[in-house]
């Protein structure tokens, strides 16, 4: 498709404008818009993206021109955009855009925009238009918000989808942010935004919030906790799902590994006539011997950091610390008999109040209401009342069973003295010299000629990869453990909970279909970027090498992880070299050349993009650029693409258009005939 | 569904959104509906209505087993 004909009204510094491009042909697919800053070029692209995409467009043009457009929303544009000239009565604006295909179809989109006397935007009248085919047959659109969606996708499937225009409408400043960024980063930038996963996250960000707000719904609190509950499940999920992915890359890591130790030690064994057998067992020795001194280290590093200042902290506090928690206990033990005591004894009183045993034994209700308080006197001696424990338990959060613990712990303090300290170092000596000795029996065995020391030495350096792979393994699993524990817990209280909920289902169903929506989504964004990674990147190659001058890089290659390597002829990557500004922006045009050669054949239109790079590298670019099978437009200063540049379009060329501007209207001078347009 | 919002349009993209939502009990046609509300959306500041949109399509597609 290429861009044939723009009409402007009242847009921006142009009143009136209608630029027929016709007459460009594959032979001839170049146009250069020339123009000093404020002329006009910058209103141009805008009306092309505004033009094409409406609304969505305003994201686009943020992009463009540095995000602050962004914010202040598609209205507020709108109304700066509409020309001063008309601003005071009811007016409107325009933007006309005919595309011509190959094939001599053609598509035509015209929007109108509405404004008051005041200079606001009429939203609910803005109107769009399409033709299309051969003979301009007008395409019936819905009315109202329909209408915009209809449009949507009519340009989307006819031209270009809204998220692939920033590749395709791209400024000089565009170009220095996506190079200012890491390889990395370029390239996931960019292929985010050609699969459209912005949106999807947005469209994830939204159905979070709709679950969270329709679970908070259901009976008030419980539906806060319920949404807190379920987000904590999902969290404890994402752990588990993480720590499963790293154990199952150290188990891959260990195999190797394993294996390597395994045949170095069978090739150490068969050097010397030794079975592989003995000196395995000499290796599993070596092993149990290694545990046994790292955890004698590890009660030695407990003993001094943690035993030691309990020690330090003087037996009179800690007999005083060991009485309190007696007395607490024997306060506990009181408080529960006299529990018990108070329940018995109302039993008893009850029992005799009720089955008639006071007329039976003549006691008239005064005699036994005095010996009642006589008997409540009694009963509380024998249960120990009046032999209270005094004070108050001091360890309230600490049962039975722990302060048992606490207890056997400062007991055992009593007897830590230098002596022991000195034993337990002494036997982490004898356990480092016990290692020391198979050492010692291993190398004697394997003798020290300079094969069997160079095996040792490997086989040394893999029995540290071994154990530092293995360590991580049992940390990483005892973690798996507990999130594990927790995960189960959380369930269970969740399974609870919604069964309580039932009256609330349909709210709760809402909030659970977001919530697969969402994992859908998520899993989408996922998976999605690996897919056709060496097609981008074999597309990348190509317009890298035809762009760079430097022809040192012969492949680029990106793995799932969006990971980019520059390889050289033998496989070597070439990232370490750090680019020059200028080498970063190649690699920027190369992505966004990459990503238009594969989507739809729709027109470049390139801002001003050439500042920052030398003069082979813009030969390069203009002739990568203009070398393309589609219509290319440049929006230049007056003197960027003059002279050699000139020239090395020149034979591409169809038009260069020189933009005017007096007293605040910007309008085109007359094309001249490209014979008459000097270097 | 990639035709519709013009999105995913990669080769595979169709059978990998369809394994994906038929795993999550999900029916693709509810994804592409609410991809469309997404974009209807676009450029918009306030976005309040969103909310609305997306409860009128997930009302229905919440009466559907998952």
């Amino acid at each position: 498709m290429r861009l044939v004909t723009i009409r402007l009204r009242n847009w921006k510094a142009f009143p009136a404008l209608e630029l027929n491009l016709q007459g460009i042909s594959s032979e001839r697919n170049v146009v250069i818009i020339e123009g000093s800053n404020g002329f006009g070029k910058t209103s141009l692209l805008e009306a092309l993206v505004l033009g094409l995409y409406g609304r969505e467009g305003v994201d686009l043009i943020g992009r463009a021109g540095g995000g602050s457009r962004a914010d202040m929303g598609y209205d507020a544009f709108l109304e700066r955009a509409l020309h001063q000239g008309v601003r005071g009565h009811d007016s409107n604006a325009s933007v006309e855009l005919c595309f011509e295909g190959g094939d001599g179809q053609r598509f035509t989109i015209q929007r109108l925009w509405y404004f008051t006397a005041a200079g606001r935007h009429r939203r609910s009248d803005e109107e769009a238009r399409i033709w299309q085919g051969p003979d301009d047959d007008l395409v019936p659109l819905p009315d109202g918000d329909d209408q915009f969606t209809e449009v949507r996708d009519l340009v989307a499937r006819a031209l270009l989808p809204a998220r692939l225009a920033p590749f395709f409408f791209f400024d000089g400043e565009h170009l220095d942010r996506l190079a200012g960024v890491d390889l990395d980063q370029q390239v996931r930038l960019g292929l985010e935004h050609a699969l459209g996963i912005p949106l999807l996250r947005r469209l994830g960000d939204d159905l979070k919030f709709y679950a969270r707000d329709r679970r908070r719904q259901i009976k008030g609190m419980s539906g806060a906790e319920l949404d807190d509950l379920a987000h904590a499940v999902e969290d404890l999920e994402a752990q588990r799902h993480q720590l499963t992915a790293a154990l199952d890359e150290l188990a891959q890591a260990l195999i190797p590994l394993r294996k390597e130790r395994d045949a170095t030690v069978a090739r150490i064994g068969a050097l010397h006539g030794d079975s592989y057998a003995s000196f395995k067992r000499l290796f599993e020795e070596r092993e149990q011997c290694g545990r046994a001194r790292d955890a004698l280290q590890d009660r030695l590093r407990q003993t001094l950091s943690f035993d030691l200042a309990l020690a330090l902290a003087g037996a009179d506090l800690r007999r005083a610390a060991r009485a309190q928690l007696a007395s607490d206990a024997r306060i506990e033990q009181q408080e529960a008999t006299r529990t018990i005591s108070e329940e018995r004894y109302r039993e008893i009183v009850s029992a005799v109040g009720e089955s008639g045993e006071l007329e039976k034994a003549g006691v008239s209700p005064a005699q036994w209401s005095a010996l009642e308080v006589r008997l409540r006197t009694i009963w509380s001696k024998v249960w120990g009342e009046g032999a209270a424990e005094e004070g108050q338990r001091m360890h309230v959060h600490l049962g039975e069973a722990d302060r048992h613990l606490v207890d056997e712990r400062l007991r055992t303090i009593e007897t830590l003295g230098a002596e022991q300290i000195a034993g337990l170092a002494q036997e982490a000596e004898q356990a480092d010299a016990a290692v020391s000795e198979v050492d010692r029996r291993i190398a004697a065995q394997r003798g020290i000629d300079e094969t069997s020391q160079q095996l040792a030495d490997r086989l040394g350096d893999i029995q540290v990869s071994v154990g530092d792979l293995e360590e991580r393994t049992r940390i990483l699993t005892r973690t798996l453990d507990a999130v594990q524990g927790e995960l189960a817990t959380k369930e269970r209280a969740l399974g609870k909970m919604r069964s309580q909920l039932d009256a609330d289902a349909p709210l709760l169903a809402r909030a659970d279909r977001a919530d697969a929506v969402g994992r859908a989504i998520a899993k989408l964004i996922e998976r999605l970027f690996p897919l056709n990674l060496e097609a981008f990147a074999s597309a990348i190659t190509l317009a890298y090498r035809a762009m760079a001058h430097k022809d040192a890089v012969c492949e680029v290659r990106i793995d799932p992880t969006g990971a980019v390597a520059l390889l050289d002829a033998e496989g070597h990557d070439l990232r370490s070299l750090d680019p020059s500004a200028g080498e970063s922006q190649i690699f920027a045009f190369a992505l966004m050349a990459a990503i238009t050669g594969i989507a739809a054949p729709f027109p470049i239109i390139l801002d001003t993009p050439l500042a920052r790079l030398d003069p082979d590298h813009r030969e390069r670019v203009l002739r990568y650029f203009s070398g393309l099978d589609r219509q290319i437009i440049f929006l230049s200063q007056p003197a960027e693409l003059s002279g050699r540049y000139l020239e090395l379009l020149r034979p591409k060329l169809s038009a260069v258009l020189e933009l005017t501007h007096e007293q605040g209207r910007s309008a085109f001078q007359p094309a001249l005939p490209l014979e008459r347009i000097s270097a | 569904m990639t035709r519709e919002v013009n999105l995913l349009m990669l080769p595979g993209a169709d059978a990998l959104v369809r394994e994906i939502c038929a795993a999550e009990g999900v029916d693709p046609a509810t994804l592409t509906r609410l991809l469309e509300i997404e974009q209807d959306y676009a450029g918009m500041i306030r976005r309040r209505g969103i909310q609305d949109a997306i409860d009128a399509t997930l009302g229905a597609e919440a009466e559907r087993p998952l």
